[in-house]
């Protein structure tokens, strides 16, 4: 059964990135793959400042990354860049860490001015973390994300498709295809014949 | 400031008519009510058969040579570009790779940019301002990015783009001042 572990980088308590992670992991469990959701709140706050390693609920991330398929990571837009709070919590992460995984970015922002903010500034980071593969991720506006009566996030029609349509892809991304042989003598022949360098 | 600021504009848009030109002239005519300028407009669409041929300097015709020479001894620059594929036009970078890469040390760049939709307004932030920082240059504080919807026959059509417009000019006015009279030896070489 694949793995996915969730990171949710706000730090309010009534959250929309927070509610459109919660449907896209809704939604994976749903396809039969087990979530492992971090949250800042699972951290003390020393040993997400000085990142201690050392400390239990940090190994425990570390631990449940390492044996995972896939990482979900949801922010708002703060000050037109991921939040610090998200920063806090994949500044915990060791090395390389995302080497092995598909990564799937949501984001939820006051306008869809600073929808690029998913591109420019939260990609790169997840890129230095050598992220195996970046899913197209979705980013929803407040006006598109409106809490139902029951407290319940509603997503608006054209976000609930983008997430579905995301997700299949994130989904299809989760098995790990690892590393090509670039022993020669073991590629095909008609590469061989068509002298392509390795 | 009495005597005029030298003020030279870049409009990206490779089709006439442009939202990024009538950007670009509103943003020179506000500039126009506060402050003697000399203006020098560049459309890129008007260049970009002769410019996009060409890949050394001693390559381009003596007017785009010229427009680059404006550009490299600008008071202030003015530079807009309609969005493509998240960043700026292909030709708009072309002209500033031909651009001496000392040439606009401290030099005010306004930034602005036209795009479909309000999606892809970072990229002021994000492209532009890190090209002109590669120069040195002094990017001005507030840049300008305009939505299609904001338009009406490539004709600015709403008071908030106007307002933006105001409040972009009205931050660079104090940062405004005539280049030094010495032009740095790499460029006049
Ligand atoms: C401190 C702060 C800064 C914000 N900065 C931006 C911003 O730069 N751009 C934007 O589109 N929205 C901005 N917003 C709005 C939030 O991104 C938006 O409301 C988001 O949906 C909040 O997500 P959350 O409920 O998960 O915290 C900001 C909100 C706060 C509280
Ligand atoms: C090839 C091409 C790519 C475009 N890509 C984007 C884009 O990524 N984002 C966007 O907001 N608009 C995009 N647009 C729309 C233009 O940026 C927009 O219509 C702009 O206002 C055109 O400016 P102009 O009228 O000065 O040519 C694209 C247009 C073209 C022709």
């Amino acid at each position: 059964m694949p793995t996915v572990v969730t990171l949710s980088g706000s730090p309010s308590s009534r959250s929309r990135s927070q509610g459109l992670l919660n449907h896209a992991a809704g939604r994976l469990a749903a396809q039969g793959i087990e979530i492992q959701p971090f949250t800042l709140a699972d951290f003390p706050a020393d040993a997400l400042v000085f990142a201690h390693f050392d400390h239990p609920a940090v190994q425990r991330l570390h631990q449940a990354v390492a044996h995972a398929d896939g990482l979900v990571v949801a922010t708002p837009v703060y000050k037109a860049a991921y939040s610090g709070a998200l920063k806090l919590l994949l500044d915990l992460l060791p090395e390389r860490a995302l080497s092995h995984h598909a990564v799937l970015p949501l984001a939820t922002g006051g306008s869809n001015a600073h929808m690029l903010a998913v591109d420019y500034a939260l990609q790169p980071v997840l890129a230095a973390l050598k992220a195996r593969h970046i899913v197209g991720g979705v980013y929803g506006t407040d006006q598109e994300l409106s809490w139902g009566e029951d407290g319940a996030l509603q997503l608006a029609p054209n976000i609930a498709e983008r997430l579905e349509d995301v997700l299949a892809r994130f989904i299809a991304h989760l098995p790990n295809p690892g590393r090509a042989q670039l022993d020669p003598n073991a590629l095909h022949d008609r590469v061989r014949i068509a002298a392509i360098s390795v | 400031m009495s005597k005029k600021l030298n003020v030279v504009a870049v409009t990206g848009s490779l089709q006439r008519p442009s939202r990024t030109l009538a950007l670009t002239e509103a943003i020179l005519a506000q500039l126009t009510e506060h402050i003697p300028v000399e203006i020098r407009l560049i459309e890129l669409g008007e260049i970009g058969p002769s410019l996009a041929g060409a890949l050394r300097r001693d390559q381009l015709p003596v007017s785009v040579a010229e427009d680059i020479r404006a550009i490299e001894t600008a008071d202030l620059l003015v530079v807009a570009t309609p969005v493509y594929r998240a960043s700026f036009t292909g030709l708009f970078k072309h002209l500033f790779d031909f651009v001496h890469h000392e040439a606009l040390t401290n030099v005010p760049v306004l930034l602005a940019a036209t795009g479909g939709s309000d999606r892809h307004a970072l990229v002021i932030d994000h492209q532009l301002r890190p090209l002109f920082s590669f120069f040195q240059a002094l990017t001005l504080p507030v840049g300008v990015y305009g939505a299609e919807r904001e338009f009406s026959d490539y004709r600015i059509a709403d008071d908030a783009l106007r307002a933006r417009i105001a409040l972009a000019v009205k931050r660079a006015l104090p940062l405004l001042s005539h280049r030094d009279a010495a032009i740095p030896a790499a460029v006049a070489a």
